[in-house]
């Protein structure tokens, strides 16, 4: 009698919460990654803004700046169920055509840049940065 | 029985809560929020068009704007999913807190 009143619906209670310990669908917030993207944000935003002038002057900055952005994105491809902020870098780093390694690409080949397309460019990719940053930032803390 | 039905009870009424109050808004604010982003990505195209009609950026220029627009979006989207992704589990562990403190009820009844 005691049992079916009371220790049975705390059985059944316990088994539930043990389901449910193991459902997290995305991964915790990581402040290192978080840090690092808002740092790398921050220096892509100057060095976009030097675009009009001469590529051969800040090449270094951009391989320092794709350098970082890559060893965020492979921390990043480490954490399990992390499958949209991964998307995100890829979106970002991934393709040579578009985003930030578009934009390096286009400076290196045309050497200055003209001031519409940095202007738009800047927007974009920062725009790119706070999605990443957005989503970083409301993932439930550990 | 009926003190497991009376608690299951409880605990149903307080997840429902839960759920209206965690989940309920997301969908009109998810919805908000693509609206304005693409009527933003209409009135770019219309500005870039012009201007590369008039050859103040060339063919190149224009497509790399336009397609990194378009990466942008989908940026947009996986902020989107994710945002539902991180909501249900708030919402999961709002249900896990629920549980927790009637079993421990339970528990204390019986001790």
């Amino acid at each position: 009698m005691k049992f079916t009143k009371h220790l049975l619906p705390a059985a059944l209670l316990l088994a539930f919460l043990l389901l449910l310990s193991s459902c997290a669908t995305i991964a915790k917030f990581n402040r290192e990654t978080f840090q690092r993207t808002v740092m790398l944000k921050a220096r892509t935003q100057v060095l976009l803004g030097h675009a009009d002038e001469s590529y051969t002057l800040y090449s270094g900055k951009v391989d320092s700046i794709l350098l970082e952005a890559y060893s965020i994105y492979a921390m990043e491809m480490g954490r399990a169920k992390n499958e949209q902020t991964i998307n995100q870098w890829t979106k970002l780093i991934g393709d040579k055509k578009t985003m930030l390694t578009g934009f390096f690409s286009s400076w290196k080949k045309k050497d200055k840049m003209n001031d519409i397309t940095i202007e738009s460019m800047s927007s974009t990719i920062t725009g790119g940065f706070d999605e990443i940053l957005k989503l970083e930032g409301q993932k439930l803390k550990q | 029985m009926a003190d497991f039905e009376h608690l299951f009870n409880e605990v149903k009424d307080k997840v429902v809560q839960l759920g209206k109050e965690s989940l309920g808004e997301f969908a009109s604010q998810a919805t908000k929020e693509v609206t304005e982003y693409l009527q933003s990505v209409a009135e770019k195209l219309k500005l870039h068009t012009m201007q590369l009609a008039t050859g103040k950026i060339d063919k190149d220029d224009f497509e790399l704007i336009l397609n990194s627009e378009a990466a942008l979006g989908q940026m947009k989207i996986q902020t989107q999913i994710g945002l539902a992704k991180i909501r249900a589990d708030k919402f999961m562990a709002g249900v896990k807190s629920i549980v927790l403190e009637t079993l421990l009820k339970v528990v204390g009844t019986v001790l």
